[in-house]
């Protein structure tokens, strides 16, 4: 595995507004590995991630990717190092799902790699097994499907650092797992380093690599899921009381009931 | 360093299915191709007609004779080049430009709605000819006919720093850029009603007149200043197709994720497409539908990619229009109906037809 | 009702028709048939050309309203001196202010056909105010509604001397260029404000053509009944190619227009853009400069009479000899409005050139 990280986040800070949405936050995320952002909703999931894309101004601090600062990049030039999976709401209406994929090949224009833009396209529907559906208007699909039109784009940029939003939500249990078992096999079998805003706690556990809880926008706890998903830190950023197991080496996280509004840090 | 391929090359048992989407593609272009073809063959006969109806000896067959020099008359030769010539120019490059503002300002503001009409241009063009028929700046002599051009243009330039300064602020959303194009156009429609409740009966039917929209007696020199307007315009608009996919494909972020300056491209594009608008509605007046209805009749027959929406809505745009003039022409001989009235008449129809039978493919 | 009426504020506030008194029934240039108690001692009086023809008779202090905006524009007080900026009864015959023109306590309100006069009726008629209809601007109806006008006004005699002579130059007129056979009748090329808007029959301007001897260009083209359109503005855009191929003998800019005349350096340049546009360019009759420029306020006069004469001069200049068209402008504008005599009105291109 490739030792220099993919994406470094030095002390980062983001003011919205008068209130202070991030704070200090470090992180650091290398080729082959899943990083999961977990966190209460308003702890500053959403915002982080739009930070690291350039679309969120930040008050302080520095994102590397690839070892040069965001704005370093030329435009294009970071979207084939870094993709984004937004929430599929409202995505490429009046659009075909092959064109909407075709999109993650803009960031290649003028490159020798727009030469290879129709096999690209083509290996990236097959990834997401949306070969039959290519030339199907996206708004005909269903929510699954198009959750997987837009990783199928991130896929056709290249990109070897891929950052989800939610991808989980308004999906099934079936879909849920499904998407997150494409991610997993990104990073492990084709090295590809991936940022991943879930809330679903469990599921973060069993398929991240390492999790960062967000609480009060600050980084709460980092690392392994054993050290970031204890009682007393799911106190803290959930303010609620919870059993946390394992079995059969499967995380499991049980909210037991919820705590005094005061003992939240947000 | 060059980038490999992420994801691995399709295993043999895809390929059977990567080959017939590869087909299906190649009948997809084609089929694109035939269609612009088409379109442009259509175009090329209106344009004949065009040439070849009117009231003169010069008909159709005379017209043919062309080939051999010196078989028109003088009188046949001046109705040609001077008449039906500069009328058909002006017809395209009107419906043209129109047509692909139109679509440069829907893509952009992700809005249907959207064109140089609602985006208050061509109002606040008519509000600007209205002022100088007002003040009697259009009689000034020898200059009167520049003066009211300069004044409509001006005007239309006016609107269109607001609707730009209004693009270019980060935080504002397309449909802020809509409402407010909305609320100007209402706004220079009103201060036009304005000028025409105080002007004299006179001034009255020579601002009506520029509401209208028409092609009749235009010149060499309107053609070349309108058509130049719009062929810089052309390229700036063109090369931004791939930005209006993005920003089809998931508005703003989405756009500025996949690495375009979405600010800089607003403003270029707005600036080029209302600029040509603003030009081409100076010399012909109001023509209010092409720059709604052409870019949607194009897209309900050639998709949504921009790279051949463009060009295809400009064949469409012309068609409509120089038809629309044709019609306007011809039907009520020698009476000549303004061509802002017929593209309505023919546009929206046809438009509407292709609303209900193709609405499940735009899945708008 | 009278007891009422008084009891609102006096008789003083009643219309003349609302008071003992003879009532005359008149019938309008609507057909319709008004009763009124004549002579009229208040009117208002919407349109310009009535307007005129009210001070030919010698009646504008009877005048206390009218729809001339002395107020916004200086030029109409040089030519209303009796009118002032409390008379002001609306815009025009399509937007009368009722509520001022109520406030005048006339005793009617005069309207030309091409006005909202139907619907004046409603809010006037239960207050007292009569509506006629009275058109001015008609070549054909000239002498009725001047006739009527000197009824409403009590000026019988004077009606008549206006009548006689409107008479006698359309007489002198006809006798030039009654019988001139068709193919003598030059064809006019007739240009309202804009460009390539001319007039089709139906249109005021149109019979002014034909009376001064000519052929308008378009005098062919039927568009709609022309019972219903007739006096309406029957102006329509012409495709420029149907001017060249119609070869027209004259062209003729109908220029907006008042008291005051264009400068020449104006109408000159009118022509000569005229003259260079592509479609025209080429006739025989650009060439031979039978370009001309007229005054809206000369063409309009006293009906379009003297409109008819000067056209009539530039189409048969031989025929018209010893009949000068100024002389008749002249006369309308001393005798009649008692005016200074202006130039300028209309002019030949040959003219402007030389």
């Amino acid at each position: 595995m490739n030792a220099a990280p993919l994406l470094q986040v030095q002390d980062l800070s983001c003011r919205l507004g008068g209130r202070t949405v991030l704070e200090g936050i470090e992180l650091t995320v290398t080729a082959g590995e899943v990083l999961g952002l977990i966190g209460a909703n308003g702890a500053g999931k959403s915002t982080l991630l739009r930070c690291l894309l350039g679309l969120q101004r930040r008050s302080s601090g520095r994102v590397l990717v690839d070892g040069r600062g965001i704005e370093d990049h030329d435009g294009p030039a970071l979207a084939r190092r870094m993709a984004w999976v937004p929430q599929p709401k409202g995505a490429a209406m009046g659009m075909t799902v092959i064109e909407a994929v075709a999109l993650g090949r803009l960031p290649h224009r003028g490159t020798p790699g727009a030469d290879h833009d129709e096999r690209v396209v083509a290996a990236s529907l097959h990834a997401l097994q949306l070969g039959a559906l290519a030339l199907r208007p996206v708004a005909e699909l269903s929510g699954g499907e198009r959750q997987r039109v837009l990783i199928a784009r991130a896929l056709a940029q290249q990109a070897r650092l891929l950052l989800f939003d939610e991808p989980t939500s308004d999906l099934d249990l079936r879909h849920q797992l499904a998407t997150l078992q494409r991610i997993r096999a990104l990073a492990h079998d084709d090295g590809v380093g991936a940022v991943v805003v879930m809330h679903d706690l469990a599921l973060a556990a069993r398929f991240c690599d390492r999790l960062l809880l967000l609480a009060g926008g600050r980084t709460l706890a980092q690392g392994p899921w054993p050290g970031v998903l204890t009682p007393e830190h799911l106190r803290q950023a959930y303010g609620v009381e919870a059993l946390v197991a394992e079995h059969e080496g499967l995380p499991f996280v049980a909210p037991l009931k919820a705590l005094q509004e005061n003992t939240v840090h947000v | 360093m060059t980038a490999s391929l992420v994801v691995a090359v399709p295993r043999a048992a895809e390929t059977a299915s990567a080959n017939s989407l590869r087909q299906q593609l190649l009948a997809r272009r084609r089929r694109r191709i035939g269609l612009l073809l088409a379109a442009v063959s259509l175009l090329a006969f209106v344009v004949l007609l065009s040439l070849g109806l009117g009231s003169g000896s010069l008909t159709l067959t005379r017209l043919t004779q062309l080939a051999q020099p010196g078989n028109l008359s003088d009188i046949e030769w001046h109705v040609l080049t001077q008449l039906r010539l500069p009328r058909t120019a002006m017809a395209l490059v009107c419906g043209a430009g129109l047509a692909m503002a139109g679509v440069a300002l829907q893509g952009i503001t992700r809005n249907p709605l959207v064109s140089p009409y609602t985006l208050g241009v061509s109002p606040a063009a008519a509000f600007g000819a209205a002022l100088a028929i007002l003040y009697g700046a259009a009689m000034v002599p020898g200059w009167g006919p520049v003066i009211t051009v300069l004044a409509a243009f001006a005007s239309a330039m006016v609107c269109a720093a607001v609707v730009l300064g209004l693009a270019s602020v980060r935080s504002v959303s397309p449909v802020v850029l809509v409402l407010a194009g909305v609320g100007l156009t209402y706004l220079f429609a009103a201060l036009t009603a304005s000028v025409q409740f105080i002007a004299s009966e006179q001034q009255l039917a020579a601002i009506v007149h520029w509401t209208f929209g028409s092609l009749n007696g235009r010149t060499w020199t309107e053609v070349a200043v309108a058509g130049s307007a719009w062929l810089l315009v052309l390229p700036v608009i063109l090369a931004q197709a791939p930005a209006l996919n993005a920003l089809a494909g998931g508005g703003d972020e989405v756009a500025r994720a996949l690495g375009f300056a979405v600010t800089r491209v607003r403003i270029s594009v707005t600036l080029a497409a209302v600029f040509s608008a603003a030009a081409i509605v100076s010399f012909t007046g109001v023509i209010g539908f092409v720059g709604l209805v052409a870019p949607h009749i194009a897209r309900l027959l050639i998709g949504g990619d921009h790279r051949w929406l463009l060009p295809f809505s400009a064949v469409a745009g012309a068609l409509l229009v120089l038809a629309a003039d044709l019609i306007g022409r011809l039907a009520f001989a020698p009476v000549v109906v303004p061509v802002g009235i017929v593209v309505a008449f023919i546009g929206v129809p046809l438009f509407l037809h292709l609303l209900l039978t193709r609405r499940h493919e735009i899945g708008a | 009702m009278l007891k009422g009426a008084a009891a609102w504020g006096g008789a003083a506030l009643l219309p003349a028709w609302a008071q003992p008194g003879t009532q005359t029934e008149v019938v309008d240039d609507a057909g319709r048939r008004v009763a009124l108690s004549l002579p009229l001692r208040r009117v208002v009086v919407f349109n310009r050309y009535t307007t005129e023809f009210v001070r030919a008779l010698g009646a504008m202090d009877a005048v206390v309203g009218t729809d001339i905006d002395v107020a916004r524009q200086a030029r109409h007080a040089r030519y209303w001196p009796s009118v002032t900026a409390a008379m002001f009864a609306g815009s025009s015959g399509m937007a009368p202010n009722y509520e001022a023109i109520v406030a005048m306590r006339p005793d009617a309100v005069l309207m030309p056909r091409n006005s909202d006069w139907a619907r004046a009726a409603t809010p006037l008629a239960p207050l007292g105010i009569a509506v006629v209809v009275v058109t001015a601007w008609d070549y054909l109806k000239h002498e009725f509604n001047v006739e009527l006008l000197g009824r409403l006004f009590g000026h019988p005699k004077r009606a008549e001397a206006l009548n006689a002579w409107f008479r006698g130059w359309r007489q002198r007129l006809g006798e030039r260029v009654a019988g001139v056979p068709v193919a003598d009748r030059p064809k006019v090329y007739f240009e309202e404000v804009g460009d390539w808007r001319s007039v089709l029959p139906g249109s005021g301007w149109h019979d002014m053509i034909e009376a001064a001897g000519g052929r308008n260009l378009f005098g062919d083209v039927r568009l709609g009944d022309e019972s219903t359109t007739r006096g309406s503005v029957n102006n329509f855009f012409v495709d420029p190619e149907e001017v060249l191929t119609r070869r027209p003998d004259v062209l003729v800019k109908l220029q907006p227009g008042q008291y005051e005349p264009h400068p020449r350096e104006f109408a000159l340049e009118v022509l000569q853009r005229m003259a260079q546009r592509p479609a025209l360019a080429l006739l025989p009759a650009v060439r031979a400069q039978r370009l001309y420029h007229l005054s809206y306020y000369l063409a309009g006069g006293c009906s379009k009479i003297t409109g008819a004469l000067q056209l009539a001069q530039w189409l048969h200049p031989q025929r018209m000899r010893g009949l000068d068209p100024k002389q008749a402008m002249d006369e309308w504008l001393q005798r009649w409005q008692g005016m200074r005599v202006q130039r300028g009105y209309a002019w030949s291109l040959a003219e402007l050139r030389a």
